[in-house]
Formats: structure tokens, sequence, C-alpha cells
């Protein structure tokens, strides 16, 4: 090398290096794999950008990968995910060390079990994955039967989440069958960034509705809320068929409504609204609202989960809300599938 | 699955990037890419961009499900340069799907 091109490359590193440099040594998780893949490949640099609007630029000088720019909440959180899913990748592997102890009958059994765990886990996103955006991110599920007609869903696309809370017809393996179809036709249905969501949801009606073909046409239904935000302005819209929510913006806690008659006939109007950091949206199905207090003698319903979310201290945990509708419930049972997907943005 | 975009995929490389190549990917095949995996573990990474010395390479979510590899060689394009491309790229092919 010249030593007009070294000289070059040092001022370079000199220009970055002192005013924004913030970690020289390879600590954390993130900056050691990323260290490692780009002294291995010999890749000069990598920029990791966030919605093309954030970003983290690691860069490469001779033997030493430095962050760049970085230092900020994106970074956190990429780590923090790289943590978890490393801890997973642990777990697996004891779980797999533990099965080989099993006898052959032992197995088998086990192997029952972990099919209809995974047949119902694969209905459900991870809930840590919604942590990427939500500062708080937690699902309430209590199947009626196991292993349940209720489901959630989310899609990101590129600056916006869209988040979907269902309940299907049904209980039990019935209702997780339906909850399959309705699914795969969401997830067909919503595979781009929906353009007019009361308009995508009757849509999406019609070609549930299409596939009813059998003498119990009615059985392959469902109720939904869907949300969907933007990560840039936290402007959120919501509409829904009878799955509602609760929003609690500064303490104080407002019920959405929505009923599937009204959407059908076009009269259920999308919700706009702007949401900002510590706000709560709590999405739920009717199994909730229908739950009866400890005497028996009256439902829960919209006014009163309203009234359950204000009683819950600012910065709730999921525990919190269980504790208050556990009291609520007292020794009533449950007469349906109840769900309730807890955000904190 | 890919077919349907290789006309416009071709027009584009001939317009912007006649040295370079211009590529779709699915999950599997960007989770094999360099850092690649990044897209499955934050789906809030949009956008990879990296320099080798003798390229420079862009990787963009078009849809959880497709993304946009873009490589030039260093020696023809600037990072912003080819950051600019894909994104016109992006566009296209988002109005080629919004037709559909």
């Amino acid at each position: 090398m010249k030593a007009s091109e070294e000289d070059n490359i040092i001022g370079k590193s000199q220009q970055v290096k002192e005013p924004v440099n913030s970690s020289d040594s390879q600590t954390d998780d993130l900056l050691q794999k990323v260290s490692a893949e780009m002294l291995a490949k010999q890749i000069d640099s990598v920029t990791l950008y966030f919605d093309d609007s954030d970003f983290i630029y690691f860069k490469r000088f001779n033997d030493k990968v430095k962050q760049v720019h970085g230092g900020n909440e994106e970074y956190n959180h990429l780590q923090r995910l790289l943590t978890a899913k490393e801890k997973e990748v642990e777990s697996r592997a004891e779980d797999q060390n533990g099965l080989e102890s099993l006898t052959t009958g032992e197995l088998v059994e086990e192997g029952l079990t972990m099919d209809a765990t995974l047949i119902h886990q694969s209905m459900f996103t991870p809930v840590s994955t919604l942590e990427e955006f939500f500062t708080q991110a937690n699902i309430h599920f209590e199947p009626f039967e196991a292993p349940g007609g209720d489901f959630y869903w989310f899609k990101n696309y590129p600056h916006k989440t869209l988040i979907i809370v269902g309940d299907c017809t049904g209980h039990g393996m019935q209702g997780t069958m339906i909850t399959m179809s309705i699914l795969t036709l969401l997830k067909q249905h919503f595979r781009l960034l929906p353009d007019l969501l009361s308009k995508e949801i009757s849509d999406l009606y019609t070609e549930i509705y299409n596939l009813r073909e059998g003498s119990n046409n009615d059985l392959l239904d469902c109720e939904l809320g869907l949300i969907i935000i933007d990560r840039r302005t936290l402007v959120a819209e919501y509409i829904g068929s009878g799955v509602n929510m609760v929003l609690r913006q500064g303490g104080k806690a407002e019920a959405f409504t929505s009923r599937k008659a009204k959407l059908l006939n076009g009269k259920q109007d999308v919700r706009n609204f702007q949401l900002t950091r510590g706000d709560e949206i709590y999405m739920f199905s009717d199994g909730i609202m229908d739950q009866f207090n400890d005497e028996n003698t009256r439902k829960l319903g919209s006014k009163g989960m309203v009234e359950l979310v204000n009683e819950l201290p600012m910065k709730p945990k999921l525990e919190d809300f269980e504790k208050e509708f556990a009291a609520f419930r007292g020794h009533t049972p449950s007469l349906d599938d109840q769900t309730l997907l807890m955000l904190t943005i | 699955m890919f077919k349907k975009f290789a006309g416009v995929i071709g027009d584009v490389r001939a317009q912007y990037l006649p040295d370079g190549s211009v590529e779709l990917l699915t999950l599997d095949q960007v989770s094999k890419e360099d850092f690649g995996s990044l897209f499955d573990l934050a789906s809030r990474v949009t956008r990879i961009v990296f320099e080798r010395p003798s390229e420079r390479l862009v990787i963009s979510m078009l849809t959880t499900e497709m993304y946009l590899k873009v490589t030039a060689p260093s020696s023809s394009y600037n990072i912003g340069i080819l950051s600019n491309i894909t994104s016109r790229i992006l566009d296209k092919l988002r109005m080629e799907i919004k037709a559909q």
C-alpha cells in the first residue's frame, strides 16, 4: 500500500472515531457477531436501516470493527433480540438432550404432546416478536376447551404494523380448524399493506363467506378486531367486527366497540387516533366481556372492561390484568375462549 | 414465483445498473446472505447495506416474503447512489405488485 493511501485510511478512521464512536471494545453480543462476520468475510462496512429512518453503522478498521453510529434504541433492541434468540437455541438443545433419556413409550407420549403443542403454538406469532416495536406485549389466552378458536396475528409492513385479534366459531379442535382456514385467508388477504381498512375487512368477509358450501354454512365465521399503526408517526386506525379494544391514554381508558352486523352493512366506521409512548392497547375477544362476576349476576361488558383497565397501575404488567380479572370472575367459570392482547406503546 | 417480475428487473437493470446485478430473493434465500438472518430476527430491519473492497451491496425488504438484492462494483457507484437506485427499483416493483 502506498503511503498516501495509508494516510488516507488513517485520516478517515480519525474523522469518524473521535466524535461519534461510542464503543471501542467488542463487548456486546451484537457487536461481537457483526465483528466476527465482517472480519471473516473481509467486509469493510455494514449499515442496518430500520424503517429507512434510523440506522446502525459498523465499520472495519484493519482488524477491528467499530460501531460508528448506533447508540440508539434500535441498537439496544436488536441486541436484546439477539440474546433472546441465542437463549432459545440453547433451550432447544437442552430439550433435545432431555428427550434422549426417555423410553420408547415415553417418547411416543412426549411426541404426541409436543405435536399438539406445536399445532397450537403455530397459530400464534411469538409475543417476543411483537416487543420489537411495543415497549411491552403480552397475551392472555385461556381457551374454554383446548386448543381453542381465538387467535391473534400481526404483520409488519415498511413503516406500518397490522395487528389482528380474532374469535372463530366454536371451541376446541373445531375452533382451531376454523381458525386455520381464516388465518390462511387473512395472511393471503393482507400480504400487502391495506389501502382502505374498512374495504379490506369487508372484502375479507366476502372471501370467507364464498368458501361456505356445506349445509352447516354458518360455521365458517369469525369476529375480528384490527389495528394498523404507523410506526413513524404513531397514528393508528381501528376497525372491528365484534372484537373490541380499550385504549388507555394518560391514565384514562376508553372503549372502542364494533359489531359484525354494522360492518357487513357498511355502517362500521374506522376509528383514527394518535398514540403516544406509554399508551396501552387492550384488544380482546368477547369471552372476556361475556365473563360473569363472582355472584354470577353481571357480565363484565365493555363498561366493566374500561373500569377494570382504569383500576390497573401505571405501566401495568399482564399479571396486574389477570389479578383484576380473576377478582371480578371469582369462582364463576368462563363460557368461551378468552383472549386479551395487551400492548404498551 | 419471481418470473412475473423478470421483465421489470431486466428493464431497471439495463437502465440503472448495466454493470451490476438485481435479484429477488425469498426469506429463506436472504437468510443465507451475509447478515441476511437479521431480517428474520428483527422485522424492523428493512435494509442492509454493505461494502467489500470490490463491490457494494444493498439488500432491501420488498415484502416480508420478498427481498431485493442489488450488487454493483465499487468502482462504478458510491453507496448513496446505489441506495437511491435500490429505492427506485423497489418503487417500480411495488407498483407492479399493486397493479396485479
